[in-house]
């Protein structure tokens, strides 16, 4: 194996949840047709309660992940946020908002709002600011998902149940252990409308009189708006998401220097078990070897998905040091993947 | 009497549509006005289906008419579409 262009790891993991919440006994407060959401297999999704937003989720992880490491947010060098819902408030800046939380006086800031894939290629710029900065040490990682309930309905934007939840992780220039190995990345820009929000922004800056997020068209709505006189496209855009998935792993194998058969581990969006085993077949890998365990008790907390479960598969002893996980995900026409050897 | 083979493979493409779904979703009990979405179905199990279809009657069912309508259109869709061909 070829060694990754820059050496660091992961050192810690911190974790903050919303709420726990039973699917199957508030379904029916969010959609009109429950059966269809208890029929995706989720048990679980976490909830903030309405004073806690985003910010309060990736303070608390990233003071968890610090705190079980003795670290001092004064050493961190670059805090990365990213963030997969609606912020908090336009013009902005989040991962400056999180550094002030934190009590840092001063450090370099990143802030990612592709959605859902950055909580997977977030890893690749601290890592390219580590090639790039030699005095760069310490960097602090944290994507966060907290849906806003105003603008999204969390059980009819996509087959998942949206879910709140923030992880952080503490990455350490030569930290021997959850080596960074690759990223890799692309974007196919045809559908980046796909998941938008219509209003709130310079266009349509308030929503139209009456709407709310509980009777609002879905997700599905916008699939149709795009597809419905196209089939074919619609079914090279289905095919294409799986296709594409492996297809950045392999770029990120190769960057990396090893094979597709040397990942012993993948872990997918918190989807169903059907579509994480659409990824890990081509790998070789059976589901015990993905998140699907995982997904059901947490719902899908987009870019926090796949960190969480590296974290939790890795405390739970489910990961052997050496072994090689492969992270991967989608924001609306993004691919990524990164590699991360234990 | 001859049968319409037209009219037979409408027939078993009704009758295929309803076992694979069953199959695949993993659920005994489904009926023709089922919806597919309904049922628990997503894009990656839609695509499993179509490749069932495609297998055995080199056409697939319209994606948006499996997920918006019953299985009975979908599968009327289909056979619309394998008997023109």
């Amino acid at each position: 194996m070829a060694g990754p262009i820059v050496n660091l790891g992961i050192s810690s993991f911190g974790y903050a949840f919303g709420e726990d919440q039973d699917v199957a006994s508030v379904a029916g407060t969010y959609v009109r047709d429950p059966e269809r959401v208890l029929n995706w297999g989720y048990r679980t999704f976490h909830r903030a309660p309405d004073g806690v937003q985003a910010t309060d989720l990736a303070a608390a992880a990233a003071q968890q992940a610090l705190g079980r490491i003795g670290l001092s947010a004064d050493a961190l060098d670059l805090v990365v946020l990213a963030v997969s819902d609606v912020p908090e408030y336009l013009s902005w800046d989040g991962a400056a908002v999180l550094a002030r939380e934190l009590k840092i006086e001063r450090a370099q800031t990143l802030l990612l709002t592709e959605g859902c894939g950055a909580g997977v290629h977030g890893p690749y710029y601290v890592a390219s600011t580590m090639a790039m900065q030699p005095e760069v040490d310490t960097a602090l990682f944290v994507a966060v998902n907290r849906i806003s309930e105003f603008h999204r309905n969390r059980m009819n934007l996509i087959n998942t149940v949206l879910s709140d939840a923030a992880v952080a992780v503490v990455l350490r220039r030569d930290h021997a252990s959850n080596r960074w190995l690759a990223s890799e990345q692309f974007t196919d820009p045809e559908h980046s409308d796909l998941l938008r929000i219509d209003f709130g922004g310079a266009v349509n800056p308030v929503p139209p009189e009456g709407w709310s997020s509980l009777t609002a068209p879905g997700g599905h709505a916008r699939i149709r708006e795009q597809f419905a006189n196209d089939p074919d496209s619609f079914q090279r855009f289905l095919e294409n998401r799986y296709e594409r998935l492996v297809e950045v792993i392999d770029a990120a194998c190769t960057r990396a220097g090893i094979d597709r058969g040397e990942i012993a581990h993948l872990i997918y969006l918190n989807d169903s078990a059907a579509s994480i085993s659409a990824v890990a077949e081509p790998l070789g890998l059976p589901l015990e070897r993905t998140n699907a365990g995982l997904a059901p008790d947490h719902g899908h907390m987009g870019a926090a998905d796949q960190l969480v479960s590296l974290g939790l598969q890795l405390e739970r002893g489910e990961l052997a040091a050496g072994e090689v996980v492969a992270l991967c995900g989608i924001s609306t026409g993004r691919w990524s993947a990164t590699l991360i050897q234990i | 009497m001859s049968k319409n083979p037209a009219t037979d493979q409408v027939t078993e493409i009704q009758r295929l549509t309803i076992e694979w779904v069953a199959e695949i979703l993993d659920e005994p009990d489904v009926s023709p006005d089922d919806n597919f979405l309904d049922l628990g179905g997503h894009s990656v199990l839609a695509l499993r289906l179509g490749k069932y279809a495609k297998e055995r009657f080199g056409a697939d069912y319209d994606l948006m008419v499996l997920f918006e309508k019953d299985l009975a259109a979908a599968a009327a869709d289909l056979a619309s579409r394998v008997i023109r061909t």
